[in-house]
């Protein structure tokens, strides 16, 4: 086990040595040496591979490099710790990374310098023991057969020193690794403001089951076990009972599948973001987001979020008509803002729509000012008035029926989220429909020069 | 059930600003003939509002409504002469509100998920105020609260401070006298004593008191 891992590191050590070495004959080819300093070849020879191991590490800004030696940290020097993959390298990044190739190759150099420089020693030592007529006079040749075996175990001994001296310098190369190649300050602040996101989005979570589901259920405990109190006395009463809880669970239900839907939704971008072992990948990205505020979308498929939530409403028997034609170079900040904001749509469609199709477009538009704006409006149909009820023929409008549940989000929420960009709602009804449309400056990717 | 000595019912206040849940709790409490129910409020001001007009004997108070909550309506309600008594009603036992109610001077405090018979059970003995709702759940409420304040009032004879200890563990009068083989009047007059000593407006409010200040332990 041992032996193994000490033969990836050596290995890890020697790739290093082959490139150093290229990288030094290349540079002992390119720089001109006056011919009088190459007599003293050893005073030259460590200021000559120090200097190109310093050139060699701009190695390290080649594209892949990190990508290489994450990899090799990782099966060749058994590095366990987190390391790090950067989508957008910063200038820590690429400063670790010629830190990195420069170790690398010394660390290699180190290691073969060691080996190559005894090995044939060793060799030519023993030739000349056993009576061969090599090698340079300076071998020393001694007179009896025991000078003969001690010089020989020396020879071995030396070797054997060299080659365990690869041990030292292969934990040494893990350590620098691990250090190099793992999280920078920025990225662990990437790391903690995603687990604050995660964990502020938690939280909504939990609010919205206490809102919505808790809700829901307190009422539907308090009418059954009302329902259930004068079922003998007064079954009218009892009747009606019965009739809210299963309007209060039904509405449960539908809310309960929205909460569900933004769990899996968080679930899939967890597994996407940990395949490939680069969960910190995600965290940078992000970080680099709120950065400049856009991350253009490279993906041909506009908006997959917002597919899915289509095909779900769709599945859930609503009867939808799309004409979705969202801007080029949408951020995707803003399109998963958009495909929010078309989930609140389609609910509150639902929720308090009269039976029909429901309309979503989503297109690009201008405002007063003459600025692009992206528009994205439903349009449903009235609904039947219930009674005598003027708050339940409005369909989307803020003040909720006596059967939807309090402090949810609904459209308060959305004209929160619209502010929150700059943009505008407006609810009311439109040529016999009723019409929500959203309206939010275009954020698209900055114009490269 | 039904206390023979008490023939006139309970006036309540249903305060929830879900309509659901108010018809839900008036028919559940209708259906008994010792309670009746007096009005209904949707948020907080119109509970203030209502208990001035209507002078009930209890309020149960929603902690959830908009504008004038149900700690601050309590704590409004409170104030008003003749003050009726607050249950607090709750849609979870964790959520910190029970615990503020409690501070801002509730009797007693119950989940919305109790049963019919736990809900009318509870009005039942907030209104007469002859016990302690829920002794457990006040005492570990009110244990992270202990002698954070203190008595500064007229201090308590042992017995009174015997009589305290029992009340804070949720013991009636009959208990109480039974225990200290003495007359239920007697337990009556300690009790009372204890009330005015503490300025507390009932047994809960008394055993909140008594853990804060810790003269009892929770």
């Amino acid at each position: 086990m041992r032996l193994r891992r000490f033969g990836r590191r050596l290995a890890w050590l020697m790739a290093g040595a082959a490139i150093g070495t290229t990288v030094v004959l290349l540079v002992a080819l390119l720089v001109p040496v006056p011919a009088e300093l190459w007599q003293d070849s050893a005073l030259l020879a460590l200021p000559m591979v120090l200097g190109a191991v310093l050139v060699g590490g701009l190695l390290g800004l080649v594209p892949g490099v990190r990508e290489l030696e994450v990899a090799a940290a990782r099966a060749m020097l058994e590095v366990r710790s987190e390391l790090v993959v950067p989508a957008r390298p910063s200038p820590a990044h690429r400063l670790r990374d010629v830190l990195l190739v420069q170790c690398h190759l010394l660390l290699g150099l180190a290691a073969a310098a060691g080996l190559t420089m005894l090995l044939p020693y060793t060799a030519v030592t023993l030739a000349a023991l056993g009576g061969a007529e090599i090698g340079p006079a300076s071998v020393p040749r001694p007179d009896g057969p025991v000078g003969a075996v001690l010089l020989a175990a020396i020879c071995l001994a030396a070797l054997a020193v060299a080659v365990l001296a690869s041990w030292p310098l292969g934990v040494l190369a893990a350590r620098i690794a691990a250090r190099l190649l793992g999280p920078t300050p920025g990225d662990r602040l990437a790391l903690a403001l995603d687990r604050v996101d995660r964990e502020a989005e938690r939280t909504r979570i939990a609010r919205d089951l206490h809102d919505g589901i808790g809700h829901a259920l307190t009422v539907v405990s308090i009418q059954a076990a009302a329902g259930g109190r004068v079922i003998d006395r007064d079954p009218v009463a009892a009747q009606e009972a019965l009739t809210s809880i299963e309007h209060t669970a039904r509405e449960a239900l539908v809310e309960l599948d929205q909460v569900l839907a933004t769990l899996r939704e968080d679930a899939a971008a967890d597994d996407a973001a940990s395949a490939g072992g680069a969960r910190t990948e995600g965290a940078s990205r992000r970080a680099a987001e709120r950065a400049d505020g856009t991350e253009p979308r490279t993906d041909g498929a506009p908006l997959p979020d917002l597919d899915a939530l289509l095909a779900q409403h769709c599945r859930t028997g609503m009867e939808l008509r799309t004409h979705l034609a969202p801007p080029l170079g949408l951020t995707a900040l803003q399109s998963e803002h958009l495909t929010r904001i078309a989930a609140e749509l389609l609910t509150n469609a639902q929720r308090h729509g009269g039976a029909g199709a429901v309309e979503l477009e989503l297109r690009e538009g201008e405002d007063e000012a003459g600025e692009r704006v992206v528009v994205l409006e439903s349009r449903n149909p009235l609904p039947a008035p219930v009674g005598a009820g003027s708050a339940a023929t409005d369909p989307a409008g803020p003040a909720p029926a006596p059967r939807v549940r309090r402090g949810g989000r609904g459209l308060p929420g959305l004209r929160e989220r619209l502010d929150l960009w700059g943009g505008s709602l407006e609810a009311g009804p439109h040529e016999g429909r009723w019409r929500t449309r959203a309206v939010l400056p275009l954020l698209t990717e900055r114009p490269r020069r | 059930m039904i206390p023979p000595a008490d023939p006139a019912p309970v006036r309540v206040l249903l305060a929830d600003d879900e309509p659901l849940v108010r018809q839900g709790m008036r028919m559940i409490l209708e259906a008994e003939e010792d309670l009746v129910v007096v009005g209904e409020a949707a948020d907080g001001a119109s509970a203030l509002d209502l208990a001035r007009r209507e002078h009930p004997d209890l309020v149960c108070m929603d902690v959830r409504m908009p504008g004038i909550d149900g700690i601050r309506a309590t704590e409004l309600v409170l104030r008003l002469p003749e003050a009726p008594k607050v249950l607090v009603v709750t849609t979870f036992e964790n959520d910190g509100y029970v615990l503020e109610a409690l501070l801002a001077g509730a009797s007693g405090f119950l989940l919305k998920r109790a049963s019919a018979a736990q809900m009318v059970q509870a009005v039942r003995t907030l209104a007469h105020g002859d016990s302690l709702l829920f002794p457990e759940e006040v005492r570990a409420l009110l244990r992270p609260r202990a002698r954070t304040a203190d008595h500064t009032g007229e201090p308590l004879t042992p017995r009174e401070q015997e009589v305290l200890a029992a009340v804070a563990q949720g013991a009636s009068n009959a208990e109480i006298a039974a225990d200290l083989v003495v007359g239920v009047e007697t337990v009556r007059t300690h009790v009372a004593a204890v009330l005015r000593k503490l300025g507390a407006r009932d047994r809960t409010q008394a055993a909140v008191i008594a853990y804060r200040t810790g003269l009892v332990d929770p």
